[in-house]
């Protein structure tokens, strides 16, 4: 229907539809971390609620990416690092002995700065994770390379050379590919680290319409340095400064009316 | 490529033109009110203006998100701007309407009014074909009719000095009904104001059209 003829309620009421709170999946808990004697993250407190974009933002080393690192235990390969708190994921502390670290990487996906894809076929980058758990059956793997390269908005460009090397791909289809290889073992949060920062402006787009597409059944948390990209797609912000975390809020609310005064200094570009 | 956001700015859109067309019915209304000489026209005039002040916010509200979240360029920005722009003309339409209400309220509280309109009926006529054709533009934008809107607004200008003039000569010859004279030359004078605001809404958009700005430009170099 044009928007033209469409009710004005219909049109009045989206924006607040918006917004509706969800449920909380990631509850971080008094998180503090040390590198050796360096302590980068200060007791941090954070709720990160289900099937949502949340940015990350802040200077050069204020802890955004050894925050996001520690949701699923990257930093366990760090010699001489330690944390005290905890990081829960549906309900599950991830610090938690028992847990399997494995198990928790099923859940918690991530995506890097620099695409990496294996030096392999396209195909088989996307499978690797479940051919490593053992799945072996191929029309099993088939349906889900397929599913997961349609669900990263590659299937259409790839389908026809799905064995040629992933070397092949340009930037963006590399960095397309790698969310589909996280993607391809159903986790239930992607975490990612400057997605676009290699980039060229139509490959972001392409990568921010793909993470506007993919909130609606997983939980996104990115880090990025580019703060309009915080702002077109995500939908709650938390800025950090020196391992603290200054400001947690909408994102609209942090960009248009940051509460405190050094998220206003670093949003509106006169930090420093 | 059609970004997910770009849908907002359809809103955007969709919502200025409800404005729009809420400032045409509350004209309309007001207008009515004056020449039926009906008070319950009056009072359903004045009863609109806060749904429209209402609308400017929210149109405000929207376009500054936008702006901030979805960092603009090109026509995408210039529509952000006459958003803003038209939402204000829009409520100055609905203020001036409002102001002939109240005016005519007050005078048919005297009694019916009796006295020579003079050109009023014609201009609120005009008044209406500019603001009407101004929400057109907003559907199907186009230059030629956006110009020939703006060049309509001199023939109102020119009925709302005939009505001036007049209205003061008959002060002259019927000093007891001054005080009604001087309502309906301010009332002659809002709905000046109302094409004035439609002009200023064409003028916004032949900025959208062709991202210039044409006021204090001749219509000639504007056609260029």
């Amino acid at each position: 229907m044009p928007i033209e003829s469409q009710p004005i309620e219909n049109i009045l009421n989206r924006a607040e539809d918006t917004y509706e709170e969800k449920a909380t999946q990631i509850e971080i808990e008094n998180l503090s971390f040390w590198y050796g004697s360096n302590k980068v993250l200060h007791h941090l407190n954070l709720s990160i609620p289900e099937k949502t974009v949340t940015a990350f933002i802040g200077p050069s080393g204020c802890g955004k990416s050894t925050l996001l690192r520690c949701m699923n235990r990257m930093n366990d390969m760090i010699e001489n690092s330690r944390y005290e708190g905890s990081i829960k994921v549906m309900g599950q502390d991830i610090f938690d002995p028992k847990l399997h670290v494995i198990e928790l990487r099923k859940r918690v996906g991530m995506v890097f700065q620099k695409s990496n894809p294996f030096p392999k076929s396209i195909y088989e980058n996307v499978i690797y994770g479940l051919k490593i758990a053992g799945l072996g059956e191929k029309s099993a793997l088939d349906e889900v390379a397929e599913r997961s390269l349609r669900n990263a908005a590659l299937w259409d460009e790839v389908k026809d050379r799905l064995h040629e090397s992933a070397f092949t791909l340009s930037g963006g289809q590399m960095q397309r590919l790698c969310i589909a290889r996280a993607l391809a073992i159903e986790p239930d949060i992607i975490l990612m680290d400057e997605p676009c920062s290699s980039l060229d402006p139509i490959a972001t787009a392409n990568i921010e319409e793909l993470i506007y597409q993919l909130k609606s059944r997983y939980t996104i948390i990115i880090v990025t340095h580019n703060m309009q990209q915080a702002a077109r797609v995500s939908d709650k912000t938390a800025f950090f400064y020196l391992g603290e975390l200054i400001e947690y809020d909408l994102t609209e609310n942090i960009f248009m009316k940051p509460k405190d005064e050094k998220t206003e200094d670093y949003v509106s570009g006169r930090f420093g | 490529m059609n970004r997910h956001f770009h849908s907002e700015l359809e809103d955007l859109k969709a919502r200025l033109i409800v404005m729009g067309e809420r400032a045409l019915e509350i004209l309309d209304t007001s207008v009515n009110g004056l020449l039926q000489q009906d008070i319950q026209l009056c009072e359903a005039a004045i009863a609109m203006d806060d749904e429209i002040d209402n609308l400017e916010v929210e149109i405000d509200k929207e376009a500054m998100r936008y702006l901030t979240l979805r960092s603009p360029v090109a026509s995408d920005l210039r529509l952000i701007k006459v958003s803003i722009k038209t939402g204000i003309n829009f409520e100055r339409i609905g203020d001036e309407s409002t102001s002939i209400a109240k005016r005519t309220r007050k005078m048919l509280a005297a009694g019916p009014i009796t006295l020579d309109l003079l050109n009023l009926e014609q201009m609120s006529t005009y008044t209406k074909e500019m603001l009407s054709a101004a929400l057109d533009l907003f559907i199907s934008p186009d230059l030629d009719k956006a110009i020939a809107l703006c060049q309509r607004d001199k023939l109102v200008d020119e009925l709302n000095q005939k009505n001036f003039d007049g209205f003061a000569d008959q002060v002259v010859n019927d000093p007891v009904s001054a005080k009604l004279l001087l309502e309906l030359s301010l009332i002659s004078k809002a709905l000046e104001r109302v094409a004035d605001h439609a002009t200023n809404v064409a003028e916004e958009l032949i900025y959208l059209i062709k991202g210039e700005e044409i006021k204090g430009k001749t219509v000639k170099s504007i056609v260029i």
